[in-house]
């Protein structure tokens, strides 16, 4: 237990840097996003109404007042959440890869250490996670602060404010990252962890057969696919509404599980028996 | 324990972060209002039957909102369980499902595609081949199953539809067991756009056969410009028992105004009765009293209930089948026209509900029996403790629900 804890610490550390590059870049994009949205919108109100054409209730009726609603969905909001999205993929492989890369295999040291190969393989999986859940903590401290900063800049007949709540449960996007209950985001971020598994298997199929790897860890890969959706494939075909949402919510859990104790296992026999360092 | 201060700070982040976030939301106040009904006049105990089965809107916000004298209950608001359920499924089906779990399984659809008695549950859909690279749906069947509430024994069988190939779509209306014999009405339209047909097929569930296909109804001397409709009355949603099944069949005249608008003029309006257990047909005669722009809002073995505008009234007329008379007439002090109210039956107490609310129009709930006249209860939803960002909300109401 103890290497395990020691092994997530170092690769935290490892990618520690570009991690929090990622948060810097996240917080002052939305930031600066929510500045210039805000000053473009009462510039705009500004014009209007100094230039005579209209009245500031008139001027609210036809352009509407602004909310964080709509300075959520442009590129200064968007643009970090999807470089983390991207990141986060890229580093799910360049964790495993960065240990064969460089001058002295790096991996060649780890699995020398006197503790159980699977240990390394749960502590990358412990740390893509804690970086997953770090960045989406991160998004739920922002977006307070950007509600107030948009409150300090536009006055309040011009606004509407909206709860958290509220913004993530209107954005179609935000649903998917912020589910509305506990037990949907256990579900989604479950789902999440069941793929990042399924991925790092099919790196170990690679790692041990090199080119016809490939071919084994995407067979692999669609074969977990197919496991996991076979509740809803069987639904929508041969038994076509045959299990009521209840049965199929369990049915989707047992799949889910066995896809990941599956991936656990067939990992754990790639590392020590068919491992390849050189 | 130094060492790992930067990995311990995440987690309790994450921990304190996350956590936060969903115990505050499952205690926060709601941002939907809260709908009740309050009483203005009777008896308070008829109101707690009544659901009333809502949407709310508010800008960008939409929910579907349960309304009882228990206040509102948004779907979105429920937990995760209940939403997988579907909490605005039909309570008919629901209740189908818990009492027939194996029976009901597979099968999905509107309650005109079930049907209940004291000793039989029977289901009737049609089934379709789409995917021929065809433009038209072919190969129409029934897909039938029974199940005997007694034996607990479930029969399931298809049948081809008769002279299917000269159908260019067919639809289920209603599924009936009368006499032992299944009878399901479809509606089929042919050939030519318009052409529509209205049949009885007898089914033997025995011998698992079609054992009789009768025309009850059809459009063949419509011109270009008119239009047909033919409408099964159905009562509310609920599985319909009833040994009389009505049709409204009504023309239309296309009107033109100019080279590019034009209206539909209503021509003919005739309420047309099917007897099941005599297989007799007939075209209601009905009195002056009831006017063309009556609706018949529910029918039972004896009785059509009318609801239609008089004096800028609306009014409710019973009009029964044997005696081809007005039984009953009721007006009631809703000011609104009959388009905009819901009307249910049920043990001889009629339901109306206004089937809109804002800020400023009220919704009315009105509980008539309909044997003595009386009004039983009066009451309006009322919204409770408004907040300001809630004031510009609309909730339509598009049916209620009876225990």
């Amino acid at each position: 237990m103890n290497r395990y804890f020691k092994l997530v610490n170092f690769e935290f550390n490892r990618f520690l840097k570009i991690y929090l590059v990622l948060i810097g870049i996240t917080i002052i994009s939305q930031i600066i996003g929510v500045i210039v949205k805000s000053n473009q919108y009462l510039n705009m109100a500004n014009d209007q109404i100094q230039g005579g054409s209209m009245s500031s209730s008139e001027f609210i009726n036809q352009y509407g007042p602004i909310s964080l609603y709509e300075i959520i969905q442009t590129l200064w909001f968007l643009g970090p959440i999807a470089l983390c999205i991207v990141s986060l993929i890229i580093y799910v492989f360049f964790i495993w890869y960065r240990d064969w890369l460089g001058k002295n295999t790096f991996v060649y040291r780890l699995f020398m250490l006197p503790t159980a190969r699977i240990n390394i393989y749960f502590a990358k999986a412990t740390t893509v996670f804690l970086m997953v859940l770090g960045l989406i903590a991160l998004q739920l401290l922002l977006l307070p602060v950007e509600a107030w900063i948009l409150q300090w800049i536009v006055p309040f007949d011009f606004r509407i404010d909206m709860s958290i709540r509220e913004i993530t449960g209107i954005f179609h996007y935000f649903a998917i990252l912020f589910p509305n209950t506990i037990v949907q985001f256990i579900i989604h971020y479950g789902i999440g962890f069941m793929a990042v598994f399924v991925v790092f298997t099919a790196i170990l199929f690679e790692r041990s057969y090199r080119w016809k790897g490939i071919l084994f860890g995407i067979i692999y890969g669609v074969l977990a696919l197919l496991l996991f959706f076979a509740p809803v494939l069987l639904q929508a075909t041969i038994l076509y509404e045959f299990f009521y949402p209840i049965e199929l919510l369990v049915l989707q859990m047992i799949t889910g599980l066995t896809v990941i104790a599956g991936s656990i296992w067939m990992s754990n026999y790639l590392l020590n028996k068919k491992i390849r360092i050189w | 324990m130094k060492r790992y201060w930067k990995l311990i700070s995440i987690v309790l982040i994450i921990v304190l972060v996350i956590g936060t976030f969903y115990i505050q939301s499952s205690m926060a106040a709601s941002n939907y209002p809260e709908f009740v009904i309050e009483t203005v006049s009777g008896n308070q105990e008829e109101v707690e039957q009544l659901s009333l089965l809502a949407n709310y809107r508010n800008g960008m916000i939409y929910d579907n909102v349960t309304i009882t004298e228990n206040g509102a209950e948004y779907v979105s608001e429920g937990s995760f369980l209940e939403q997988l359920e579907g909490s605005y499924a039909n309570a008919e089906i629901k209740r189908l499902q818990e009492d027939y779990r194996h029976f009901m399984r597979g099968k999905t659809g509107s309650p005109r595609l079930f049907f209940e008695d004291q000793s039989k549950v029977a289901y009737a859909d049609l089934s379709m081949e789409t995917l021929n690279n065809r433009y038209k749906p072919s190969d129409f069947s029934f897909d039938i199953s029974v199940l005997d509430k007694d034996s607990d024994k479930n029969t399931s069988f298809e049948l081809p539809l008769p002279e299917r190939e000269s159908y260019n779509f067919v639809s289920m209306e209603g599924v009936y067991i009368v006499g032992g014999e299944m009878k399901l009405i479809t509606h089929n339209s042919k050939g030519r756009a318009g052409s529509v047909e209205i049949h009885v097929y007898s089914i033997n569930i025995d011998t698992e056969e079609i054992v009789g296909d009768e025309v009850i109804l059809k459009s063949e001397e419509i011109n270009d410009n008119s239009f047909l409709e033919i409408r099964k009355e159905n009562a509310n949603g609920n599985l319909d028992s009833n040994r009389n099944v009505l049709f409204e069949y009504e023309t239309f005249e296309e009107v033109k105004i100019n080279e590019w608008e034009s209206y539909l003029e209503p021509t003919e309006k005739d309420f047309i009765v099917y007897n099941l257990e005599t297989n007799e047909r007939e075209v209601l005669n009905l009195p002056e009293e009831i006017r063309d722009s009556a609706n018949a809002v529910f029918v039972s073995d004896e009785k059509i209930y009318f609801a239609q505008e008089a004096d800028g009234k609306p009014e409710i007329l019973i009009y029964d089948f044997d005696t081809e008379r007005i039984e009953a007439k009721q007006s009631f002090s809703i000011q609104s026209p009959v388009s905009e109210l819901v009307f249910n039956i049920k043990n001889d107490k009629l339901y109306i509900t206004s089937s809109y609310m804002n800020m400023r129009t009220k919704a009315t709930i009105l509980i008539l029996d309909l044997k003595t006249g009386e009004t039983l209860y009066e009451g309006f939803i009322k919204m409770e403790n408004p907040r300001t960002e809630q004031m510009d909300y609309e909730l339509y109401i598009r049916g209620t629900e009876i225990e």
